[in-house]
C-alpha cells in the first residue's frame, strides 16, 4: 500500500442524531423495486452478448444509417459556421470509407454485464476501535491511471468494520476525485421510478438511455433498473423505430431475446415489411437460447411458422400477420410478373 | 440761476405740488435757506399720490398675431443654426379659447346674453352671483395645455436607428405600378439629409435627399436615392425608385450569404462572413437594415475605411451580387465542394460536383476561403485584456468575488435538492435556516390575518 501512494481521503457521511441514515444517493436505492421478472444476467450471458456472431446480427438489426448516426444532437452546443473544402473524387471516396468506420464507432452498443458482486464486502473487523468516531471514514487511492472500476474504495465504520464501498460510495468518490462530464454527483431525479414513468410515456427513450449510460456504470443496479424498464416500455409500445440506428437497439433486442419476449418485435417486423429482420431475430434467438452452433433450415416461412408455434405466446395473431404478409408479397410478385 | 437750482432740488416733490407753485416761487428763497438751516422743515410737505396715465399701450398698438410672432419667431441667422426646433420651441397660444361671451370675472347673469330672458312665467332679472374662484385657474390650465411642443412618440417597433429620426424607419411598400402590387414588400430609409445647390434664379436651393432600400424579405431587394424639396415627396420618390430597381440575391438556406466575401466601393471596404442559423446580424446598422429587407438573418460584416452610407450600400449590394453559388464554385475549380459541420460531427457532405470532368490532382485544389475572398485577408487584431485588470483594485474585487461567485449555482442546486435555500447546519439544527426569499412577506401576511 505504501508503494501505491495512498491518499487517505475521508469525508463524514452525515451521521447526526436526527438524520442518521441520510446518504447522498439514498433516495433511488430506497425506491428500487425488483418487480420485473427478468432473467438474471450472468457472466455467461454477458459473454454471449460480446460474441462476434451475436454482435454481427445485432449490428445488422440496428440498420446503421450514416445520416442518423451523425445527426445533430441537442447537447447545448451552438451551431458553428460550416467548413468547406475543394476535393478530388479519390479524396471524397476515402473520406466516405472513414465515415462508415466512424459511424460504426458511434453506434457502439452499451454493454450488458452482470451486477458488481464485491460491493460492501467486509475485509476486517477491528473490535479495539469501536466508537473511535461518530462518522464513517472513506479511504481511496487516487493514483493516476487507475480505472474507476478497479479503484480501491474502502470504508471504516464506527463499529470498527472495514469494508469495501457500496455502489453509492464508489460513485461519489469517483465523481469527486475524477469527475466525468455529464455525470452528476447526485443521481438526477429523473431516474426515480415515479419521474421515469412520465418520461417513458413521452417517448424520450433515447434521452433516458443516453443519460443512464452517462450517469451509471453498466454493472450498477440502477443502470439495470432504468435501462431494462425502458426496454420493456419500448417493447410494449412497439416504438422500435425511435431507437433504430442508435446504440440502444442492439441491447434492447438482446434483452428481449434472453427474456424470451419475441412476440411484439416479430409483429412489428411483419407489419412494417422487415422480413430479413424476422429471420435475423430468429437466428439470434436460437443462438442465445439453444446454443451458438445452431443452424436454421432453408425454407424461411417454415422457420418462422415453427418459431411462432414453439416460442411465441400470441400464436394466432402472429400467424395471421405472417399470412397477410405473404399474401401482400405474393400479390406484388404477381403484379410485377 | 438760483431759481434753476431750486427747481432741480425741488423737482421730485414739485410734481405733487402744482397747485401751490406760485407760492413756492414767491417764497423760494426762504425755502432754500430753510433747507440748509433746518432740514426738518422740508419734511413738512404732505405727499399727494398721482397716477401716470397713458392712453396708448404696446398691447393696443399691435395685433395679437404680431405680438405672438415677436415671441415665437427665430431670426434668420438663428434658423440657419438650427434654433427654434424641437422640445424648447415656443408656440403661440390662443387666449380666446375657453372664453365665452357674457361670462367674465364678475359672475353676472345677463338675460338674453348668457341666460334665457323668460324662465317659465318669470322674467329673469340681471343679477350678480357670488364670484367663481375656479374660473381663473381653469383658464390658466387650459392655456398651459396648449402651445407646448411635444414630439410624436413612436412605438419601439416603429422606431428607426435613433430616436425619431428617419434612418432605419419603415416606410411601407413601394406604390403599385402598372397594376403590379408590391405584395410582401417593405422599405426602410437608410439616409435622410438636407442637401443644397446653387441655382441661377433661386440661389441656395434646399432639397431633402433620401436613400431607401426595399425588399420582400425573400431574396428580392433594391435601393435608390430620391431627392425632393419636401421630405414626404423625397421619401416617396426613393421608395418607388427602389421598387423599380429590384435584384435577386442568392442566399444560402434562406438565412445567410453563400460564402465569406470581400467587397469595396470607393474607400468603403466590407468583409462579410457567413454565419450559422441563430447568429443574428452583427454588422453596421445600414447593412443590418439591408439584410432585413433581403431576408438574410445571420451574418457578420466588418466595415473598414469610410462608412459613407451611399458607398456602403453600393459596396454591399455589389458584393452580394458577385457571390458564387456552390455549383458555380465547383464548376470553376473542377473539384467537388464538400461541406463539414461541427454539429454533425464533421460528416462530409458533397454540396456541389463539377458538371464536367473532375480534376484529380489534390495538390492543385485551392483553399476555399482564399478562393472566395480573392486572397484578401481581414486583419484580426489581437485582443488584449483591459488595462484595469492589472490594477490593484481589480485584484481586490476579484478576491472579494471569489467567495460569492458560485452562490447562484449553489442556491439553484439547493432548491433542486431540498426545495429551499438552507445551510449546511440545517440538518443538525433545523432552526438554522437562512432568510428565505418570500419569508418576510409571508410573515407580514400572517400577522395581518391574525
Amino acid at each position: 500500500m505504501t508503494s501505491k501512494q495512498l491518499f487517505s481521503s475521508f469525508y463524514r457521511f452525515k451521521n447526526g442524531y436526527k438524520y442518521s441514515n441520510k446518504l447522498l444517493n439514498s433516495i433511488i436505492l430506497s425506491n428500487f423495486s425488483s418487480k420485473s421478472h427478468d432473467r438474471e444476467i450472468t457472466k455467461e450471458l454477458s459473454n454471449k452478448f460480446f460474441a462476434k456472431p451475436v454482435q454481427d446480427i445485432l449490428v445488422k438489426l440496428t440498420h446503421v444509417n450514416i445520416q442518423k448516426a451523425f445527426r445533430k444532437r441537442f447537447i447545448g452546443q451552438d451551431p458553428d459556421t460550416p467548413i468547406y473544402k475543394f476535393m478530388t473524387t479519390a479524396e471524397v471516396e476515402k473520406l466516405q470509407v472513414e465515415v462508415k468506420e466512424k459511424a460504426k464507432e458511434k453506434i457502439q452498443m452499451p454493454p450488458i454485464v452482470p451486477l458488481r458482486t464485491d460491493l460492501g464486502e467486509v475485509l476486517e473487523v477491528d473490535r479495539d476501535i469501536i466508537g473511535f468516531d461518530s462518522a464513517k471514514f472513506v479511504f481511496t487511492d487516487i493514483t493516476f491511471g487507475i480505472s474507476d472500476k478497479s479503484r480501491i474504495v474502502v470504508v471504516r465504520e464506527p463499529d470498527g468494520t472495514l469494508r469495501k464501498g457500496n455502489a453509492n460510495e464508489r460513485h461519489t468518490v469517483n465523481q469527486l476525485y475524477f469527475p466525468q462530464s455529464g455525470r452528476e454527483l447526485k443521481h438526477p431525479a429523473m431516474f426515480e421510478d415515479k419521474n421515469l414513468k412520465p418520461l417513458l410515456e413521452n417517448g424520450d427513450y433515447e434521452f433516458i438511455l443516453d443519460r443512464a449510460c452517462c450517469q451509471f456504470e453498466p454493472d450498477d443496479q440502477n443502470y439495470h433498473r432504468v435501462v431494462f424498464s425502458t426496454y420493456q416500455h419500448v417493447d410494449q409500445t412497439q416504438k422500435y423505430q425511435i431507437l433504430e440506428s442508435t446504440r440502444h437497439l442492439g441491447p434492447l433486442l438482446f434483452y428481449l431475446v434472453f427474456n424470451k419476449r419475441p412476440d411484439n418485435f416479430l409483429m412489428y417486423c411483419l407489419q412494417t415489411e422487415r422480413f430479413d429482420d424476422v429471420i435475423l431475430f430468429i437466428q439470434l434467438y436460437s443462438k442465445l437460447n439453444q446454443g451458438m452452433g445452431t443452424e436454421l433450415e432453408n425454407d424461411q416461412f417454415k422457420i418462422i411458422e415453427n418459431f411462432i408455434d414453439v416460442e411465441c405466446t400470441e400464436k394466432e395473431r402472429l400467424k395471421e400477420a405472417l399470412k397477410s404478409y405473404i399474401n401482400r408479397n405474393s400479390e406484388v410478385e404477381y403484379k410485377s410478373n | 440761476m438760483l431759481s434753476s437750482v431750486i427747481k432741480r432740488v425741488f423737482l421730485p416733490n414739485s410734481i405733487c405740488n402744482t397747485v401751490n407753485r406760485p407760492e413756492i416761487t414767491k417764497s423760494c428763497t426762504r425755502y432754500f435757506s430753510s433747507l440748509f438751516i433746518s432740514p426738518t422743515r422740508v419734511l413738512k410737505f404732505e405727499p399727494v399720490c398721482v397716477q401716470q396715465i397713458r392712453y396708448e399701450s404696446f398691447f393696443k398698438k399691435h395685433t395679437a398675431e404680431h405680438i405672438w410672432k415677436s415671441v415665437t419667431s427665430v431670426s434668420n441667422a438663428g434658423k440657419k443654426r438650427g434654433r427654434g426646433k424641437g422640445a424648447g420651441k415656443k408656440r403661440a397660444k390662443n387666449l380666446n379659447r375657453g372664453q365665452v361671451i357674457g361670462v367674465g370675472v364678475d359672475n353676472m347673469i345677463w338675460p338674453g346674453l348668457n341666460a334665457p330672458i323668460i324662465k317659465g312665467r318669470d322674467l329673469i332679472k340681471r343679477t350678480q352671483l357670488p364670484p367663481d374662484p375656479e374660473r381663473e385657474s381653469r383658464l390658466i390650465k387650459l392655456r398651459d395645455s396648449l402651445g407646448t411642443f411635444r414630439s410624436i412618440r413612436l412605438s419601439p417597433t416603429e422606431r428607426g436607428w435613433s430616436g425619431n429620426k428617419m434612418p432605419g424607419r419603415s416606410i411601407g411598400p413601394p406604390h403599385s405600378i402598372n397594376e403590379y402590387n408590391f405584395d410582401g414588400f417593405d422599405s426602410k430609409v437608410l439616409e435622410f439629409k438636407t442637401v443644397f445647390c446653387m441655382k441661377a434664379n433661386a440661389g441656395r436651393y434646399r432639397r431633402i435627399s433620401v436613400v431607401a432600400v426595399t425588399g420582400n424579405k425573400n431574396g428580392l431587394a433594391g435601393f435608390a436615392l430620391g431627392k425632393a424639396a419636401d421630405s414626404k415627396a423625397a421619401l416617396r420618390r426613393a421608395q418607388n425608385r427602389a421598387g423599380q430597381k429590384l435584384m435577386y440575391i442568392e442566399r444560402y438556406n434562406n438565412h445567410t450569404v453563400y460564402h465569406d466575401f470581400f467587397t469595396q466601393f470607393c474607400n468603403t471596404k466590407i468583409f462579410v462572413e457567413k454565419r450559422p442559423e441563430g447568429y443574428g446580424l452583427k454588422c453596421h446598422r445600414a447593412i443590418q437594415t439591408i439584410c432585413e429587407m433581403i431576408g438574410i438573418t445571420d451574418l457578420y460584416a466588418k466595415v473598414e475605411g469610410s462608412t459613407n452610407i451611399q458607398n456602403l450600400v453600393k459596396a454591399f449590394f455589389l458584393g452580394l451580387l458577385k457571390q458564387k453559388t456552390h455549383q458555380q464554385l465547383a464548376d470553376e475549380t473542377k473539384y467537388h465542394l464538400v461541406e463539414f459541420r461541427r454539429e454533425n460531427d464533421y460528416l462530409p457532405v458533397i454540396v456541389a460536383s463539377p458538371t464536367g470532368s473532375v480534376n484529380e490532382n489534390p495538390k492543385e485544389a485551392p483553399d476555399f476561403l482564399q478562393y472566395v475572398m480573392d486572397n484578401k485577408v481581414r486583419l484580426r487584431k489581437k485582443k488584449f485584456p483591459p488595462f484595469y485588470t492589472r490594477k490593484t483594485h481589480w485584484y481586490i474585487k476579484e478576491k472579494k468575488l471569489e467567495t460569492v461567485r458560485n452562490i447562484d449555482k449553489a442556491k439553484l442546486n439547493l432548491l433542486v435538492e431540498y426545495g429551499e435555500i438552507r445551510s449546511f447546519l440545517t440538518d443538525k439544527y433545523p432552526e438554522c435556516r437562512p432568510m428565505q426569499k418570500n419569508s418576510i412577506k409571508k410573515e407580514v401576511d400572517e400577522t395581518d390575518q391574525s
